[in-house]
């Protein structure tokens, strides 16, 4: 996947350019909105990172410029995080807003998800076949059921949707706040720990009886749902 | 101190004592005039009793010494008897130079009481004198010695009458000036109770610091009180300068915060993913790093959010149909926190409403985390929705009920100030609950830092309201209100 990344702070820049390359992506950076302009119209990309505040051109009237003319997904940069911001950003045209500081799992997450969403993909290449699996632990989408080693694993409502995220995105971390985005609607990162106890539940029923551990923490990051062999 | 309450001490009220005063000065001036009236009059009457008897001795030595002259005696008598027949007030004896009765007018009965009233009751004054001149009648020598009585009755009567219309006049006059004099101040006082009512409003507003944009407005208040307006005013203005450049030295901060963070988080975290390339050791420092900067991260984001929030930042509304399929939510979000908890929940009532979902989702999240961590296991939390209908503006009273050790009134006072935490008083930092989570707490740390209630009355004041608590029995309700409408331009806050 080809990613532009236009964003002035170098250091930020840099990491994420290598943390990208690492994860398999094609990237380019510049620093500048009009040189970033440039790039973005003349060249192929998948997606775009753009940062908000730029010297010169500034990333909303960037943004507003490409999109006269391309469609590249674009996910923004920005540290205002401020709701009218974000409304503002996606408003001109941005397919998805992330807020500084970020965490480079629910970049790399996000720019998948609005890449594919532009290549008519959806969440999970297991999907598509109303099954989901890890190992001996596998999920039937259709009729709500969990199996570990051949066993039924009864699990609440949610439960299941947290696992069901938790299987779709497998080997990639997941944060805290995605989790409660996606599994409970709720868009907020609050000082609540009830992710957390979700969380443990959910592996008291699929994870402690079993020898091989599939739901793992990332310590200061979130959870990972992998088979990391025995 | 709420609003509308105001110490006693200091003294009565200003009103009352210029009511006070003015009567009593009323009265004593009403008093005095009465008293001098009294007075003049009695002196006059007095006057007036002396000149009568001066008139009656001048008339007695008169016919006595026409009379000298004349041959018999019968004649003075008869004169005298005359003069004196048609004045009941006034009685004559006359005695011979040896104390003899020799007449008496008016009454037969002369010398059996020399001092007693004729025919009227009242006080009698007595005149004892002796007329020049011999006595032809008795043959001997020196003067016949003569006792006029005058009964002033009349006068006593008429000073009595005067006495009770003054003391009417004073009574009547001190009581129809005090009701004015209460009216008139009650009336010039108004305004200063107009200029307490906004001061009053303007503490309403003022939790979080919305108020000193606004001034007291002088308009009608009397020349004695603009000094003190003015001088006012201008405090607020300094306060309010000094206010926003906190708020924005504050959003500065955390804006400025930002970028760096976004920094430090990435290169952690891309240098956690380096799986197999990292010594244990590196894991662990890594890991512990991101737990730091998320801890961080939470707090410059949140006191970015307060900091908006506190220089008016208005909530973005949308309709919502149901409040309590909202609060329904938030209560399936904290499932599984409850049930490890051993909490039920319940959600009572309902309402639609204009809000921003995210942020009323996020406060009662808050809330509800706030009363689990709080709350007796085997008990039931309550998340109640009760539409309120004040005034122009409907409103809508959310809160979160738990029972537990309850809090002390000085703590609910301080509920959502900023960084206040409630644990800090009643338990360890780390409520046990917490330390028992193993790994999964590691995961993200310690995330708390006392700023979910200020949140919670932030974003209650973003939609109009305001956060309360209050404590019974061991059940601690802490909520708030929303108006479920914005407020129109005319009666929202100024910014």
């Amino acid at each position: 996947m080809n990613v532009l990344i236009i964003e002035d702070e170098d250091k930020l820049a840099q990491y994420l350019v290598s943390g990208l390359e690492r994860e398999g992506f094609t990237v380019q950076r510049t620093a500048s909105g009009f040189e970033g302009l440039q790039l973005a119209v003349e060249g192929a990309f998948d997606a775009i990172v753009l940062d908000r505040m730029l010297p010169g051109l500034d990333g909303l009237s960037l943004l507003k410029a490409l999109r006269s003319s391309r469609r590249t997904p674009v996910l923004m940069l920005t540290a205002l995080g401020a709701v009218d911001d974000r409304v503002e950003g996606l408003r001109a045209g941005a397919d998805d807003y992330l807020a500084k500081p970020f965490s480079f799992s629910e970049l790399v997450a996000r720019l998948e998800t609005i890449a594919r969403r532009r290549d008519g993909g959806d969440d999970g290449a297991q999907a598509d076949t109303g099954r989901l699996s890890l190992f001996d632990l596998a999920m039937d989408l259709e009729a709500k059921k969990v199996f570990r080693a051949g066993g039924v694993v009864e699990l609440t409502a949610k439960e299941f949707r947290l696992l069901a995220l938790l299987l779709a995105r497998q080997g990639k971390v997941l944060s805290r706040g995605e989790i409660a985005e996606r599994v409970w609607d709720m868009n907020f990162d609050g000082d609540t720990n009830v992710v957390e106890v979700a969380i443990r539940r959910l592996r008291i029923k699929i994870d402690v009886p079993f020898e091989r551990k599939l739901l793992h923490t990332v310590r200061g990051m979130g959870y990972v749902l992998e088979d990391r062999g025995a | 101190m709420k609003r509308g309450q105001h110490p006693s001490r200091g003294g009565r009220s200003l009103g009352g004592r210029l009511s006070g005063h003015l009567a009593l000065q009323t009265f004593v001036g009403l008093a005095a005039v009465s008293l001098l009236v009294f007075l003049a009059l009695r002196a006059h009457l007095i006057a007036r009793e002396e000149r009568s008897l001066d008139e009656m001795q001048a008339l007695v030595v008169h016919l006595v010494d026409e009379a000298a002259n004349a041959p018999r005696t019968e004649g003075i008598e008869h004169a005298l008897r005359d003069q004196f027949a048609g004045r009941e007030e006034a009685r004559l004896e006359l005695f011979d130079p040896t104390g003899r009765p020799l007449l008496a007018s008016g009454s037969d009965r002369v010398g059996e009481n020399a001092t007693a009233p004729s025919l009227m009751a009242g006080r009698v004054r007595v005149r004892d004198f002796t007329v020049p001149g011999s006595d032809p009648a008795s043959n001997s020598d020196g003067a016949l010695r003569a006792r006029l009585h005058l009964v002033t009755a009349r006068d006593d009567a008429l000073l009595a009458r005067l006495v009770s219309i003054l003391v009417a006049a004073v009574l009547s006059g001190t009581l129809v000036t005090s009701l004015a004099a209460f009216w008139r101040v009650r009336r010039e006082l108004a305004p200063l109770g107009r200029l307490v009512a906004q001061i009053d409003e303007l503490g309403e507003l003022d939790a979080e610091h919305l108020g000193l944009s606004r001034r007291l407005d002088g308009i009608d208040q009397p020349r004695e009180l603009q000094p003190l307006i003015g001088r006012f005013n201008e405090l607020l203005q300094r306060l309010d300068g000094s206010y926003r450049q906190m708020a924005a030295f504050n959003a500065d901060v955390a804006h400025e915060l930002n970028t760096p963070l976004a920094t430090l988080i990435a290169s952690n975290e891309i240098a956690a993913r380096r799986r197999g390339g990292l010594t244990a050791s590196e894991e662990e420092l890594i890991g512990s790093n991101l737990e730091e900067l998320q801890r961080l991260r939470g707090i410059v984001r949140d006191m970015l959010f307060l900091s908006t929030a506190g220089r008016g930042g208005q909530a973005r509304r949308s309709h919502v149909p149901s409040l309590a399929g909202e609060a329904l939510g938030v209560l399936d979000y904290h499932e599984a926190a409850l049930e490890q908890a051993d909490l039920r929940s319940s959600v009572e009532g309902e309402a639609s409403a204009e809000i921003d979902v995210a942020l009323v989702r996020r406060a009662l999240s808050n809330l509800v985390g706030n009363a689990t961590r709080h709350a007796t296991p085997g008990t039931r939390i309550e998340l109640s929705i009760e539409p309120l209908v004040a005034g122009t503006v409907d409103r809508v009273r959310l809160s979160v009920s738990n029972h537990g050790e309850g809090v002390s009134a000085e703590q609910l006072e301080r509920l959502f100030e900023r960084a206040y935490r409630l644990d800090e008083v009643t338990t360890p930092a780390v409520p046990a609950a917490d330390r028992a989570q193993g790994p999964e707490r590691c995961a993200v740390g310690s995330l708390r830092h006392g700023l979910g209630l200020s949140i919670v009355s932030a974003i209650a004041r973003m939609h109009g309201g305001r956060p309360f608590a209050t404590s019974v029995d061991g059940v601690t309700t802490i909520g708030f209100t929303l108006a479920v409408r914005p407020a129109s331009p005319a009666n929202s806050p100024r910014h």
